[in-house]
């Protein structure tokens, strides 16, 4: 029996953005991108940033317009393509020299779309998986969240136990573990869902949900590490998990519009 | 005995809808047109042919049908519980 990865008609396409992603970090290393940035705080291979999150939302705009208002499957699209469209904003606002303080809210503007997009992101799963929550057992909830704590737990426990964390603030230290405790949250019922659509063609939207959101639960605790270390600048390789995480979300999405494309009957 | 029939595939075909529906519209038609291109049949006809419907559902939604066939279970024991609804949701719910 086929898997549902080997039955993502485009696999080839995904291996290759996965590849041509890191290439272009490579590359754009290697060419000192941080040396000629195209505005201020926007560095050539930023432009990911702007690409892969612009290509979420667009598809998700498509499932919102194929599914309307109609159903619980309708708003969770919705909430998804607004999820996304917070991260963007929050891509486009963040600012590699921050420096937070309290007196000045605007430092947080990036980190507050960042969090809005996180409940948005929880309502899109739980509206999605809404109509099957009879068969959502709390044995499912117990396990899914055992193994969303066990990736969870030692990074956190890797990162804050490193000499360089002391360096941080309160205020980065508290907004900085935060993330990966929203993604472990999201994660959870990404792991329902897989397990739930077993087998089915659905499963390979959440298939593709649940790696996006491990990658960038990796790639905020590696954040907070490097951040620590005072080694994250523009173009650092870290980032490229983050993009990852985009390419991941948006083959789900485009493996739904491909799932659900109006079908004219064959005669 | 014609009539009777009738009303069972509207009972089916309403049940069906109904669950797919609370998914959203795109749930419902991609089980239509995969009825029909597979089986050149319609939802009414599953009555007849629930290993039809079984099939799609589970290809579709994997794990989550035996969910699925539950809530088209449910609407169907509001309405009714004559003998050829029950035989249909048997061939439905055998593994």
């Amino acid at each position: 029996m086929k898997t549902r990865f080997e039955s993502l008609e485009n696999k080839n396409v995904l291996i290759l953005s996965l590849i041509g992603v890191v290439i272009i970090f490579v590359i754009g290393n290697i060419l000192n991108q941080d040396e000629y940035p195209i505005i201020e705080d926007i560095y050539p291979v930023d432009l990911l940033f702007i690409i892969t999150p612009i290509t979420v939302i667009f598809l998700g705009t498509i499932l919102v317009l194929r599914y309307g208002i109609h159903g619980d499957h309708g708003i969770a699209w919705i909430l998804f393509t607004l999820a996304f469209s917070c991260w963007f904003i929050a891509e486009g606002t963040f600012d590699y020299e921050v420096e937070y303080s309290l007196e000045n809210i605007s430092s947080f503007t990036a980190d507050i779309f960042w969090i809005s997009g996180y409940p948005l992101f929880l309502g899109f799963t739980i509206l999605y998986l809404k109509p099957r929550k009879k068969i959502i057992t709390k044995k499912i909830i117990l396990y899914s969240s055992i193994a969303s704590l066990t990736l969870l737990i030692p990074t956190i426990y890797l990162a804050v136990d490193t000499e360089e964390i002391k360096s941080l603030n309160d205020i980065e230290i508290f907004l900085f573990v935060m993330y990966p405790i929203l993604n472990a949250i999201i994660l959870v019922p990404a792991i329902i869902a897989t397990a739930l659509f077993f087998k089915g063609e659905v499963n390979l939207l959440w298939t593709m949900i649940m790696f996006g959101t491990i990658f960038l639960l990796m790639a905020d605790t590696s954040y907070l590490i490097f951040l620590a270390e005072e080694d994250y600048y523009p173009g650092h390789p870290l980032d490229i998990l983050y993009i990852w995480s985009y390419i991941f979300y948006a083959f789900g999405a485009h493996s739904h519009i491909k799932l659900y494309k109006k079908d004219t009957p064959k005669l | 005995m014609l009539y009777d029939k009738e009303i069972m595939e509207e009972l089916i075909t309403l049940s069906v809808e109904h669950a797919l529906l609370k998914m959203g519209t795109p749930e419902l038609e991609l089980v239509q047109s995969r009825l029909k291109n597979k089986y050149n049949c319609e939802i009414s006809d599953c009555f007849q042919h629930p290993e039809y419907l079984k099939k799609i559902l589970k290809d579709v939604f994997g794990d989550a049908y035996q969910d699925i066939l539950k809530s088209i279970d449910e609407r169907l024991q509001k309405s009714s519980m004559d003998k050829p609804i029950e035989q249909f949701l048997t061939i439905m719910d055998e593994s």
